[in-house]
């Protein structure tokens, strides 16, 4: 019968749909979140440095000598930071990274970066989260990609490592130098 | 006896628990409605860290720091429309718990909607095949029934 068919129809656009909704709702990670400053530039901070305590750092101090620079934020009471450090280390040889000392003792800190090398730059030490929350930081390691003037370009919420900035800060880049 | 005392004693260690986590002092020097606003509003508001917790009930670390700086800003005199939309613009929507799509609100209206829908129709049909039925001349027969049903059959088919 027709109606029968058109029924049949109907019911099968909407299971469709709702497959169509699941599959792509179901492969998100619900843990990231999306980087709502994404465009915009760095937020105005002062901030006392992690080596040098009398000394503040603010957005102004942020500078590099290539097209873009890497803020990391990171602290000794995050075990994947550990893993991300030797691979920061590598980095450092051809990039400015910035070190953002999240919610840490910086005694901690300090015994941190002396096992394992330093590869920041400076190191803004933020206890209160006054960066972070601007940042819209909610987690630790997280990455962000700024262009030399300041416009941040993108965040990666996880550990860093060669296969991540190929993917992710490469093309990025690449599109910078265009 | 036994039994109901070690269940007596699960029962008051998780209800210290309880007042335990609920222990943070936030100051509004007796200014209740702010206090309030503040309690409204944490208890509105998601942490990004542990995403099924509102900031009342989480303990993460960045929880704290984002309930302090809504004490602060709530202290400073600040409007609860202003501190939401602040942090809406470090995480997104997703920290007010509101996807802010009206659709989604209008889906289950709609489902009774088409369902209110189809069974007027099929009420509707259910009568005119009635009608039909029973207002011919000749009288129906067993044998009449038995064929429309065998013809409904084909036309499945």
């Amino acid at each position: 019968m027709k109606k029968n068919y058109l029924l049949g129809v109907f019911f099968s656009i909407i299971f469709t749909a709702l497959m169509a909704l699941f599959w792509l709702g179901l492969g998100q990670d619900p843990n990231k979140l999306d980087l709502v400053i994404k465009d915009s530039k760095v937020p105005a901070f002062a901030l006392p440095s992690l080596t040098d305590p009398n000394h503040i750092i603010t957005q102004n101090d942020l500078k590099t000598d290539n097209n873009y620079y890497l803020i990391n934020v990171w602290a000794s009471w995050c075990p994947s930071c550990y893993e991300e450090l030797s691979y920061l280390i590598q980095r450092s040889f051809t990039d400015t990274i910035y070190g953002l000392n999240w919610k840490d003792k910086s005694l901690n800190a300090l015994r941190f970066l002396q096992r394992g090398g330093n590869p920041y730059t400076q190191i803004m030490v933020d206890n209160n989260s006054d960066l972070a929350i601007l940042l819209g930081v909610y987690g630790a390691p997280e990455t962000f990609l700024i262009k030399k003037d300041g416009t941040i370009l993108y965040r990666y919420a996880g550990v860093m490592n060669e296969d991540v900035w190929q993917k992710e800060f490469e093309p990025r880049i690449k599109e910078l130098e265009q | 006896m036994k039994y109901f005392k070690i269940i007596l004693l699960m029962f008051i260690a998780t209800f210290s628990l309880n007042t335990q986590a609920s222990f943070n002092v936030y100051d509004f020097d007796s200014d209740v409605t702010k206090e309030v606003r503040f309690q409204k509003l944490i208890s509105d508001l998601r942490c990004p860290k542990c995403q099924n917790n509102n900031l009342a009930d989480s303990n993460a670390p960045l929880a704290t720091d984002i309930k302090n700086y809504v004490y602060k800003e709530i202290k400073k005199g600040k409007t609860d429309k202003e501190i939401t939309d602040f942090l809406i613009s470090r995480y997104g929507l997703f920290i007010i718990y509101d996807p802010h799509l009206i659709f989604l609100w209008l889906i289950p209206f709609l489902i009774v909607l088409i369902g209110i829908v189809g069974f007027i129709f099929k009420k509707r049909n259910q009568a005119v095949k009635k009608k039909n039925l029973f207002t011919n001349d000749k009288k129906v027969t067993m044998q009449d029934l038995i064929q429309e049903w065998e013809q409904e059959q084909g036309d499945k088919k």
